[in-house]
Order: structure tokens, then sequence, then C-alpha cells
């Protein structure tokens, strides 16, 4: 008996292909939260078409993240089966993982994605707060484990929800490890979708590449230094691994990094913090008080009067303006300059909102590929390869932001001081 | 510490290893910085995931890149058994940024360079994946023999033999850093 598999429709693949096992979890009220969390928070302010969900990003997540399995199994059948120990039972099992992996992936988001990741409370025993991913560990522990272990598709496979969650927030089975760079890495399904996904809602041309090569050429590649298993691209596939690299770049000076779309998550982030109980979400210990919290639930507050200042900020569009901003590469001239401009505001009174490029979740990190030379297996790098990609450095940008009404005096301060206000 | 501290923090660390070993792999930058904070509990803030190539956080990398923006180290390419990677080497401003990180926590870098200093990129993925799972179980109150950690390791690095492993292993545990060996 064949399993029944269902196509949901998507912009980006035209269908995704999920089975009965894999319904059963979307259709799980846990998952169908994600339809109430925005992937890019209020980019719609900026990008009007940017209204999409992590719902259709996670299910994208998922059938990229098959496409790229299945191209590996295929080009490297040979390799996997020498080297690591993987037949065919064991690949179509780690092909489960990993398809659950990438379709859980993000269920543990806060409402308006990671624009209110700031609110997460400080974890108990370790110096930092909690992250996004420990809540999908806990969301995929708790209220999915049942649609996750006991589907009878799963006496095939006897996956534990707690594989699936330790494939995210923790440590993969030992058999999987080689995978899990599908999910979270360089070149891994999330950022493959989400950079074709938002340029298309966005509007913009700016995160396309070319993906289906990209797949088509992914491949085991060895560490160059240590000689293990990770993921790489033939070198066949060096031009599109540039493409995704430029991606990248634009989509974060574009869209990520936008100067609307920046003070928008301070104005959102604000407001939730006046909105929350002492302004923090709920713990991962606290799972199902978590999830009662979603965008919907968020919007309703500002409308009727909530979330204080900021919250009437969003309400009526009226945000603070930037008044002063670096170059993409900040030079120490200019990193001087920013110090200087920020503290003669502060000397006149006016407190700026200060951004960096480099404190965003989507700066241009870890841009370095592996690629793989067919015919001898030598490993170089991206950067060594590519001028284009070596010669592209992350943004350090920065940028101040004062209240609409503060704006002409603050633009006065920064002449005054000797800086080119906007 | 604030958050602006810790990011200076780290970047003068990566700039006192460089001077104090030449020609950093960069998987010894990963794995040096690994150590100090999980062996010797330097605050760097790092989320440490486990890969096939050992604990691994892309932070790390962007410190070393903004290191290298900064002058204090440059990096050239250098050929590997397996492919050609890069070396980094301090520059003589490296001093300026590293004073930070020699004056709070001069004891622990020497400590770094001397116990893990000279060893290879394959070495220093075996050594801190075993601490990896070591700390993992430490945390989840596992205790078990030192041939059960070997073997756990073993799963995780089918290209590495079971015997190698379980020298380090022992080596490990006789430099006291593993708990959850009974």
């Amino acid at each position: 008996m064949t399993d029944r598999v269902y196509e949901i429709r998507c912009p980006i693949y035209g269908f995704i292909p999920v089975d009965d096992w894999e319904r059963g979890i979307i259709d799980e009220p846990a998952f169908q939260r994600l339809r109430r969390i925005r992937q890019l928070a209020w980019t719609d302010y900026v990008y009007p078409g940017s209204m999409h969900t992590r719902f259709e990003h996670s299910l994208g997540v998922m059938h990229m993240a098959s496409v790229l399995f299945d191209s590996i199994r295929k080009r490297d059948a040979d390799r996997l089966r020498s080297e690591l120990h993987l037949n065919d039972d064991g690949l179509r099992r780690s092909r489960r993982v990993v398809r659950l992996a990438a379709l859980l992936h993000d269920v543990g988001h806060s409402p308006f994605s990671h624009a209110a990741e700031d609110l997460f409370p400080q974890h108990p025993s370790k110096a930092r707060r909690w992250r996004h991913e420990e809540y999908s560990g806990a969301i995929i522990r708790g209220p999915l484990a049942s649609a996750i272990e006991d589907n009878n598709l799963n006496v095939n496979y006897g996956i534990k929800a707690d594989e699936i969650a330790s494939f995210i927030d923790s440590s993969p089975e030992p058999r999987d490890l080689v995978w899990r760079e599908l999910v979270s890495g360089q070149l891994d399904a999330d950022r493959m979708d989400y950079l074709l996904r938002d340029s298309y809602h966005c509007g913009v041309d700016y995160g396309r590449y070319d993906w289906r090569r990209l797949a088509n050429t992914i491949t085991i590649a060895n560490d160059p230094e240590s000689g293990a298993h990770r993921i790489g691209i033939g070198d066949d596939g060096r031009q599109a691994a540039e493409s995704l690299i430029v991606a990248r770049y634009m989509m974060f000076t574009q869209v990520y990094f936008h100067k609307t779309r920046v003070i928008l998550d301070y104005h959102l982030a604000e407001a939730l913090g006046a909105i929350l109980p002492d302004g923090v979400f709920p713990s991962p210990e606290s799972i199902e008080e978590f999830m009662a919290w979603h965008d919907w639930r968020v919007l309703g507050a500002p409308a009727a009067g909530g979330g204080e200042e900021n919250g009437q900020r969003l309400s009526d569009r009226d945000l603070f303006r930037l008044v002063w901003e670096g170059d993409e590469q900040l030079q120490d001239q200019e990193a001087d300059e920013a110090a200087q401009m920020e503290q003669a505001l502060i000397s006149s009174g006016v407190v700026p909102i200060r951004r960096e490029a480099g404190g965003s979740w989507y700066k241009l990190n870890n841009r370095d590929l592996l690629i793989r030379q067919q015919s001898s297996g030598k490993v170089r790098l991206l950067s060594q390869l590519s001028q284009l990609v070596g010669n592209l450095k992350d943004s350090t940008q920065v940028r101040l932001y004062v209240s609409p009404a503060e704006r002409d005096n603050a633009r006065k301060i920064i002449r005054d001081a000797g800086g080119t206000p906007l | 510490m604030t958050d602006h501290d810790t990011v200076k923090l780290r970047r003068s660390v990566i700039a006192a290893l460089a001077m104090r070993r030449k020609e950093l792999g960069r998987t010894a930058v990963m794995k040096l910085v690994y150590f100090l904070q999980a062996v010797r509990d330097v605050p760097l803030g790092y989320n440490f995931r486990i890969y096939t190539y050992g604990p691994y956080d892309g932070q790390v990398l962007d410190d070393l890149q903004a290191t290298e923006s900064a002058g204090a180290v440059r990096s050239e390419s250098y050929e590997y058994d397996f492919g050609t990677g890069y070396s980094i080497s301090a520059t003589t401003a490296a001093h300026e940024l590293a004073r930070t990180a020699d004056e709070r926590f001069n004891q622990d870098l020497d400590w770094a360079v001397a116990e893990f200093g000279e060893q290879s990129a394959v070495e220093l993925e075996l050594a801190s994946t075993i601490i990896f799972v070591d700390k993992r179980n430490a945390s989840a109150g596992i205790q078990q023999s030192a041939e059960d950690l070997a073997e756990a390791v073993r799963e995780m690095k089918p290209h590495i033999t079971l015997d190698r492993i379980s020298r380090e292993v022992r080596h490990l545990y006789s430099r006291s850093f593993i708990r959850s060996v009974a």
C-alpha cells in the first residue's frame, strides 16, 4: 500500500506534497498557530504584499529540505553508504526526520517572528534569554508529541517527538547529524526558502537565485581542515552558490534592514513590552500560555489603545524618523562619527534610538560555502574561488532615529556637530 | 556584562589566541573558543550546537571577520589535507585589541593553547565533540563508562576509529575535563 499524498498550493514551488502523517501534524492547533504569525512582522508597512506567514514558510522549508536531501541521496549514494554507513532503510528514516524537523523548526516563534525575541525571559540556568528553538522544542515534545508518535505510519519508523525536538534545539541522533546543516547551516532549506518567499511577497526580485541549480549540485563535501562530512556544493554549482550569497546581501540591504522596517521592529517590541504581563513572554516551561500569544492577539491591543505610546505610533503609522546613518561599511572614522552624533543628541536632551546592521537576525553571516571539485574530491571555500563573495563585507551600518516632534531639533544638533542630517 | 562588552571580549579573545599560536585554522579558532567557554567558563555567550565537525557557532566566524576588519588578524589561503582553507595570523595591531582578554583571562588563554594549541583540526574536532557530549550527559545527570562515551562519539564521527576516540576520552579524563564518566 502506498501512502496517500495530498498537495498544497505554494506560490514558490507550485505544489507541496504531504502525506497523512504530516497532514495530521499540520492540522494540529500548535502548527495552525503559525497562520497567525507573519513572517516579516510589520514589513507590509513598507512592502504591502508581505503579509505571508510562518505557516507557508514552514511548509516550504520542509519541501526544500526534501529536494536537497533527495539530490544528495542521488548524487552521493555510494559515499553515503561507504563513508557514513547509511543504507536505503537508514536514508528513508533520515528523510522522515529531516522533513519533520524542517516542518516544525519554527513552531516556537513568538508573535511577529524575530521582532519580539528580545522579550523572551531569562533562562533560569544560563546567562541569556530563552531562544525560539527552545520554544519549538517544548511545543514538539508537548502539544505535538502525540501527532508525531501515534500516527499509524510511524510503525515503520519509530520516531519519537524528542528526537525531532532535539534535532532543532540540542543534538540530533548521531545517524542524522550530517543532515542538520540542511535545516540549520550555511546552506540550509530555511534560508533558501525565506529568500525566495520573502522576495516574492515583497514584490522585489533581490532574493531570487538559481535554487534549482543549487539543489541539483548540492553534495557531501569534506571539511578542508579536518575531513569531516559537511554539506557543500559541487564545482558545477559554483555560480548558483554565488547567486545565493548575492541574494542574501541584496535582501538584507533592501528588505531586512530597510530603514523603516527597522524602526517598526523597535516600536513593536516596545509596544509588546507594555502589553505582556511583566513585559516578557511566558517561558517554554509554560508552553500553553506562550502559544496563546500570536499576531491576532497582539494586533487587537493597539487598536484598543494598548501598547502605550508605541502601540499608538504603530496604529497611526507615526514612526520615529531617521536623522543620521553611516555607510554600509562603517569605517573607524564613521564609527567615531556615529558615537559623536549620538552623544551630541543626548547632550542636547534628545535620546536617539540606535540601530546597527550587525545586530540584525538576518545579517550576512557565515557566508562561506564549501565547493567540492567533483573530479578530485578536494574542497575549496567559495570566498577563495569567487572575487565577488571574497570581497563582500558584512554591513556595519549604524542608524539614529528620533521622534517626529524632535526631528527638526535633532537635524540642527547633528548639523552643528559637523554631521550630515537626513 | 552588556552585549557590547561581550562582543568586545569575543574579538579580544580571538586576537589574543592568534597572538599565542601562529597559523591558526578556522577550526582551531572555533574549538579553542569553545574550550574556553565550555571548560573554563569564560563568559563569551556563544550558542554552540553540535555538527559532524564538532561544536560550532557561526557567530565565532563573524567575530573572526570583525577582528580581521579591525586589522588585528589576517587570513591567508592555506593547503590542508582535504582542500584549501584559511590560516589566521596576528598582526602587529593585535596586541591592542587583545588587551581586554589578556588582562582578564590570561591564565585561561594560556591554558587553552597549552592543552590544545598543537592539536590538528581532526584532533580538535574530536576533543571538542567528546567534551560536548560529556557536558550534555553530565547536565542530564547521566553517568557512563569511558567506553560508552567513546561509543557515543564514534556514532557521530564514523570516520574516526573507536580506538582513537577511546584514547582521547582517557586523555581528557586524565586531565579532569570529563565529568560524566564514573
